[in-house]
C-alpha cells in the first residue's frame, strides 16, 4: 500500500491501480474520537463498499473525503489532489476543485426542491462548469435517457417515488463527471426491487470508469463490492471477498 | 387608593386561606367596586381646569424650562385656573385635534394658539381674545427675499417659493388666500424645525411664515441669527381660548377670568416677560368692552384683519378630490420605491448575518436591533432634520449635498431603511427554514457558497417569504403617513392639511382610509393567492 502511486483521475488510471489513499485519518467532535487512525485505498474503476455498526463514523469519513467536514490528523489524496488536516485552510478553489472529482449521493438526496429534473441534472454543468444553458441540456438529457427519466424531465422531486429520485440524484452527481462518487446508503430508503435496479446502476457505473466508494448497512450490497471494508471503533479492516 | 389597597390585601388573603371562598358572584361584585372606584378616583381627578395645547409648538406658547412647564399660555392657564380656585392641568395634544379632544371632552379648555372665526365659533366657543397676533415673514439672512412682493417670483431654477408654515394656521390659510397657487406652501408640524432647515440654507424651505409671539420670541430676541424678520406684517388676528359648547358656565368663567387679568394688569405682566407685549395689544380693551362675540363685520371696522378661515366659503369633498389623487400618488410611490431597496438592502443585512465575518454579523444584528426597537417617526426626523443641520454645520464640504436632498428621497431612504431591518429578519427566517441539506448537496456539487446561496437557497427562501414580505408591503403602504412630517403631502398628511375644514372631516377621513384601502386590498389579494398557490405546490 505504501509503496504504490494515487493515480490522477484525468490520467485515466486503470484498473487495479489506486486512485485514492487515506492515512491514519484521525477526526475528533469536541472532545468526541468519531474516527481513529483510519488508513484504506480506493482501486480505480472499482465498487468500494464499506459497512460498519451505526456510530461508527462511515459518514463522518465519506464527508471528510468530500470536504464537506474537517478532519484532525492524517491524509487524504484523492485524484492527485491532497486534503490537508485542520488547522490549514483549505483554498475554496481547492475545495471546489475536489468536489468536482468526487461526486456525493446523499442518504436523502437532498434534489433541489425549486427546479424540475432537468433543472437539477443541469445544475452542476450551469453552475459549477459554467456551462450555457444550451450545453448543460445536451449534457443533462442523455443522463436522464441512462437513468430512465425521460418521462419526469419536467416534474419537481416532490412528485417522484424514491427510486425515481435516486437516480435523479445520481444524475446530478455525474452531470459534472467525477472520477469518484461517494454514495451514503443508497438503498436504504429502497424496496427490494429498486435495491436490485440499483446495484446493476451503480455497476454500470463502475464499468462507465467510474471510482464507487458505497456506504451501506445492506450487507448483501456490501458483498458485491469489489472491495469490502469495515470500520468500527477499532479502526477499518478489509474483508476478502467469499 | 385605601380602599384599592384594602381590596388587593383581601384577595391575597384570601387566595392564601380559602381559596373557594371566592364564587363567582363575589368576584363578579368586587372587580365591580373595583372599576367603580377607579372611575369615582377620576372623576375626582377631573376636578382641576384640564387645559390642551401642543409642546410641539414650543415656546414661547408652552414648553419645558428646567423640568417646569412654562411659557405664556401655561402662566395664563395657571392664572385663570386660579381665579376659579382650581389647579390647571396641563393635557398635551397634537394642535390639529385639540379642537377633537375638547369636543370628546378630554379637556375643559383649549389653549394653544387658536384664533378667533365665526366659523370657529358656531363649532365651539370662543372666549374673549388674549392676544392680538399678526404674521411675519422670516427668511434666512442670505436671502434674496426681501418682501411680501418677492414671494411671487420664481427661483433661478423656475420652481416656485417654498413657504414653511405649521401645519392648519392662520399662516398656511393667509398664504393660500393671498398667493394661492403660486408660492409652495410646506406644512410643518414645528416653527423650530421650519426654523432648522432654514438656518440650515435648506432648499426645502426658502422662508417662513409665522405668528408674532413665535418671530419675536425666536428671532427678534436673536434665538436663531441666520433668520430675519422682512416687511411689514400682515394678517392681524385674535387669539381666543376654545371651550364646548356644552358647558356655556366654564366660558363665563374663563372670560372673567380674562377680564380680570386685563384689568389688573397680569395679561400685560405674562406678555412682557415674554418679551411678546407690543402695541398691538391694546385693542385687547376694545373687544372687551364691547359684547362677545364680535361680528366680523365689527372687526373689520376694528382694522383687525382676518385670516380666511373666517371668510372662506365651506369647501366640499369633489374640491379636494385633485389633492387627494396627488397624496395617494405620492403615497403608493413612496412603498413601491422603498420596498425593492428595503428587500435588496434586508438581503446584504441577512447574508452579513448568516455567513459574513464576525465583525459584519455583529454590525448586521446592531442595525436590525436599532431600526426595529427605534420609532420610524423618529428615524425620519433623525434623517431629515438631523443629519442635514449637521452636514450644514459640518466642516467637510463633501456632506453638504445632505441638505440638498429633496423630501421624497429621504422619505423613501427613510423608509426602506427601516423596513431593510423587518426584511433581513424574514429572510433569515427564510433561509432557516430551507433544509441545510440543499446548501450542502450545492456544496457537494461544486458549487461556491455564494453560488449556493444565489441559485438553490435564496429562490427557495424567497418563496417562503413572499407572504411576510406581501405583508410588510402593506404596513409599509400604511407607514409612508410618517413621510408628513417631513413635508410630504401623502394621504395621512393631506387628511391632516384639510381636517381643518371640520365640515367635511369625516367624509375626508373615510375618503382617506377608502383610498388606503384600495391601494392596499389587490396586494392582500395578490398575498393570499401566492400563499394558496405555494400551499398546493407544497
Amino acid at each position: 500500500m505504501e509503496g504504490s502511486t494515487i493515480k490522477n483521475g484525468d490520467n485515466n488510471p486503470l484498473p487495479g491501480e489506486m486512485i485514492g489513499r487515506i492515512s491514519g485519518l484521525t477526526k475528533k467532535y469536541q472532545d468526541k474520537l468519531i474516527l481513529s487512525k483510519v488508513s484504506f485505498e480506493l482501486p480505480a474503476r472499482k465498487i468500494t463498499t464499506l459497512t460498519g455498526p451505526s456510530g461508527s463514523g462511515k459518514t463522518s469519513l465519506i464527508r471528510c473525503l468530500n470536504g464537506l467536514e474537517r478532519f484532525d490528523e492524517g491524509s487524504i489524496e484523492i485524484s492527485g489532489i491532497s486534503i490537508p488536516p485542520l488547522p490549514h485552510l483549505i483554498q475554496p478553489e481547492l475545495l471546489r476543485n475536489i468536489r468536482r472529482k468526487i461526486g456525493f449521493i446523499f442518504q436523502q438526496f437532498h434534489l433541489f426542491s425549486h427546479l424540475t429534473v432537468l433543472k437539477n441534472v443541469m445544475s452542476g454543468p450551469q453552475y459549477v462548469l459554467g456551462k450555457s444553458l444550451q450545453d448543460a441540456k445536451s449534457i443533462a438529457l442523455p443522463l436522464l435517457e441512462q437513468m430512465g427519466l425521460t418521462s419526469t424531465t419536467n416534474q419537481y422531486p416532490r412528485q417522484l417515488s424514491g427510486g425515481q429520485q435516486q437516480r435523479v440524484a445520481i444524475a446530478r452527481a455525474l452531470a459534472v463527471n467525477p472520477e469518484v462518487i461517494l454514495f451514503d446508503e443508497p438503498t436504504s430508503a429502497l424496496d427490494l426491487k429498486n435495491r436490485e435496479e440499483v446495484f446493476f446502476l451503480l455497476k454500470s457505473l463502475a464499468n462507465q470508469g467510474k471510482t464507487l466508494l458505497i456506504i451501506t448497512h445492506d450487507l448483501e450490497l456490501a458483498r458485491k463490492g469489489d472491495q469490502q471494508l469495515f470500520l468500527n471503533s477499532e479502526g477499518i479492516t478489509k474483508i476478502e471477498p467469499s | 387608593m385605601k380602599s384599592k389597597l384594602r381590596f388587593f390585601a383581601f384577595l391575597r388573603w384570601n387566595a392564601i386561606s380559602n381559596l373557594h371562598f371566592f364564587d363567582q358572584t363575589r368576584l363578579v361584585a368586587m372587580f365591580g367596586y373595583l372599576i367603580l372606584s377607579t372611575c369615582l378616583e377620576r372623576g375626582q381627578a377631573q376636578d382641576p381646569l384640564v387645559w390642551g395645547g401642543d409642546m410641539e409648538g414650543g415656546a414661547p406658547f408652552i414648553f419645558n424650562q428646567n423640568g417646569k412647564l412654562t411659557g405664556f399660555e401655561t402662566e395664563l392657564a395657571n392664572c385663570l385656573a386660579e381665579g376659579m380656585g382650581k389647579s390647571a392641568r396641563f393635557q398635551n395634544v397634537n394642535w390639529d385635534s385639540l379642537t377633537d379632544a375638547l369636543v370628546r371632552g378630554d379637556i375643559d379648555i383649549v389653549l394653544n394658539g387658536y384664533e378667533y372665526s365665526e366659523k370657529r365659533q358656531q363649532e365651539v366657543r370662543c372666549s374673549l381674545p388674549y392676544f392680538v397676533y399678526s404674521l411675519r415673514l422670516i427668511v434666512s439672512n442670505q436671502s434674496e427675499i426681501n418682501g411680501w412682493g418677492d414671494l411671487k417670483k420664481k427661483s433661478q431654477n423656475s420652481s416656485l417659493v417654498k413657504i414653511g408654515v405649521l401645519r392648519g394656521s392662520a399662516a398656511q390659510f393667509e398664504l393660500e388666500k393671498r398667493y394661492g397657487n403660486s408660492v409652495e406652501i410646506v406644512p410643518s408640524l414645528s416653527v423650530t424645525d421650519v426654523f432648522s432647515l432654514m438656518e440650515a440654507n435648506s432648499p426645502h424651505v426658502q422662508a417662513t411664515v409665522q405668528d408674532s409671539p413665535s418671530s419675536q420670541y425666536f428671532i427678534r430676541a436673536g434665538r436663531y441669527p441666520k433668520l430675519k424678520i422682512v416687511d411689514h406684517e400682515i394678517g392681524q388676528g385674535l387669539y381666543v381660548i376654545l371651550v364646548s359648547p356644552k358647558k356655556p358656565e366654564l366660558l363665563e368663567k374663563i372670560n372673567n377670568g380674562l377680564r380680570e387679568t386685563l384689568k389688573t394688569g397680569k395679561l400685560k405682566e405674562i406678555l412682557k416677560k415674554y418679551k411678546i407685549w407690543n402695541n398691538d395689544q391694546q385693542r385687547l380693551d376694545y373687544f372687551y368692552s364691547h359684547p362677545w362675540p364680535i361680528s366680523m363685520q365689527e372687526i373689520v371696522e376694528e382694522e383687525v384683519e382676518t385670516a380666511k378661515s373666517e371668510t372662506v366659503d365651506e369647501v366640499s369633498i369633489v374640491q379636494l378630490i385633485d389633492r387627494i389623487l396627488f397624496a395617494a400618488w405620492n403615497t403608493l410611490a413612496l412603498a413601491l420605491l422603498a420596498m425593492p431597496i428595503a428587500l435588496l438592502l434586508g438581503s446584504l443585512i441577512c447574508l452579513a448575518r448568516l455567513y459574513g465575518p464576525k465583525l459584519a454579523q455583529l454590525m448586521a444584528v446592531f442595525y436590525i436591533e436599532l431600526l426595529r426597537g427605534t420609532p420610524l417617526l423618529l428615524q425620519m426626523y433623525f434623517w431629515f432634520y438631523l443629519i442635514p443641520n449637521w452636514a450644514a454645520d459640518s466642516s467637510w464640504t463633501a456632506l453638504h449635498w445632505l441638505t440638498t436632498l429633496p423630501p421624497f428621497v429621504i422619505g423613501v431612504f427613510g423608509l426602506a431603511l427601516n423596513y431593510a431591518a423587518n426584511e433581513a429578519e424574514n429572510m433569515r427566517t427564510g433561509i432557516q427554514a430551507i433544509p441545510s441539506g440543499q446548501m450542502e448537496a450545492a456544496l457537494a456539487l461544486g458549487m461556491s457558497r455564494w453560488t449556493g446561496l444565489r441559485r438553490i437557497v435564496l429562490p427557495q427562501a424567497y418563496r417562503l417569504i413572499i407572504p411576510p414580505i406581501t405583508s410588510d408591503f402593506i404596513a409599509l403602504l400604511k407607514d409612508t403617513s410618517v413621510c408628513s412630517v417631513i413635508l410630504i403631502t401623502e394621504l395621512t398628511g393631506c387628511y391632516y392639511q384639510e381636517k381643518f375644514h371640520r365640515e367635511i372631516s369625516l367624509p375626508l377621513a373615510i375618503s382617506i382610509a377608502s383610498v388606503y384601502l384600495l391601494l392596499s386590498y389587490p396586494f392582500a389579494i395578490l398575498s393570499r393567492k401566492i400563499e394558496k398557490r405555494l400551499k398546493e405546490k407544497s
